[in-house]
């Protein structure tokens, strides 16, 4: 793959990484189910790809007073991505080992709260910090400034 | 590779071991480092694309991922800030316009140096008297930095005898807890 194609699924992958993370009613944030990506990972390459992600998507139902847990931004967002890409097969599976090494990075840089090491990780990878610390605080993550 | 360039990966190489967590088990009489394999499977994102910068950024990609989970130990394990040190200093050096064939050589060299170091060190602590350990460690230290025409470095030497003091006397320590 040439520079500038993994530049551009890096560039993707952290901005939908974000979108994973949700803050719940007491303020803290929560992730996107872990199994759930990995599910919708293994549809990559199968001929009905799309309707099986969908389907994936639509069966998790939260009981009412837990319904923040639908993160449906997330899944308009990586269903928008899988058309898109629908028949490129090596491009979606190094998206999502992205996905899911930078949802954990991110993940442990909070708990640890080393903000620092979230803004070198980002400059040495060329992506454009303040549009993902943007993101960050968009979603209500107030820690990394 | 040039001498200045080697030096500088060197040098960079024992930032990246003193990051790690030295463990010492008395019962064993061993000492062993916690992140041995991740730092030595480093090298192993390197190959992972044909375009040299493209692995350049996979490599940065696979270290996050290597980055030690709990939170617990991201603070006095973060090898991964000295690993981004050296990948910024090998990027600011880079020649314009650089197909990055030689900042991969580089980084193949700091996965490679750091991974002897690691296995150089727990052998000279876990096969010596702890009396001959500094002048074993001395001895190392001279022999690699004089070939590259490089001073003594004393201040990795002092890091390297205090990162073997803090592992002994932490087990120590925790043995004492118990008792």
């Amino acid at each position: 793959m040439e520079y500038e194609k993994l530049q551009e699924l890096n560039g993707t992958s952290w901005k939908l990484a974000i979108k994973t993370f949700k803050l719940d009613k007491k303020g803290e944030y929560q992730l996107y189910s872990n199994k759930r990506i990995r599910d919708f990972s293994s549809c990559v390459g199968k001929t009905n790809m799309i309707t099986l992600v969908k389907s994936i998507a639509s069966a998790y139902t939260p009981p009412q007073d837990e319904l923040w847990r639908k993160n449906t931004e997330f899944e308009d967002n990586l269903l928008l991505l899988m058309e898109e890409k629908s028949k490129k097969d090596k491009w979606l599976n190094l998206f999502f080992r992205y996905l899911l090494w930078n949802i954990s990075f991110i993940d442990v840089v909070l708990k640890s709260r080393q903000n620092n090491l979230l803004i070198r990780t980002l400059q040495a990878e060329k992506i454009d910090v303040s549009e993902i610390l943007s993101l960050l605080n968009k979603i209500g993550i107030k820690e990394v400034k | 590779m040039e001498e200045e360039e080697l030096a500088r990966i060197l040098k960079h190489s024992y930032s990246l071991v003193l990051k790690t967590k030295l463990k010492y088990s008395k019962y064993k009489n061993e000492f062993n480092i916690d992140s041995r394999t991740k730092i030595k499977n480093l090298g192993m994102a390197l190959r992972q694309f044909d375009n040299p910068k493209a692995s350049f950024l996979h490599f940065i990609k696979y270290a996050t991922y290597s980055l030690p989970r709990s939170r617990l130990h991201i603070g006095d394990t973060d090898f991964l800030t000295p690993l981004l040190k050296a990948i910024q200093d090998i990027e600011n050096n880079a020649q314009p316009n650089s197909d990055y064939k030689h900042e991969i050589e580089q980084l193949h060299y700091l996965t490679g140096y750091a991974s002897w170091t690691m296995d150089s060190l727990v052998s000279i602590f876990s096969s010596i008297s702890e009396t001959e350990i500094n002048d074993a460690v001395k001895r190392m230290l001279k022999t690699e930095f004089a070939i590259i025409n490089e001073p003594f470095p004393t201040d990795i030497n002092d890091k390297i005898i205090k990162w073997y003091n803090k592992a002994k006397s932490g087990t120590r320590k925790d043995y004492q807890r118990r008792r």
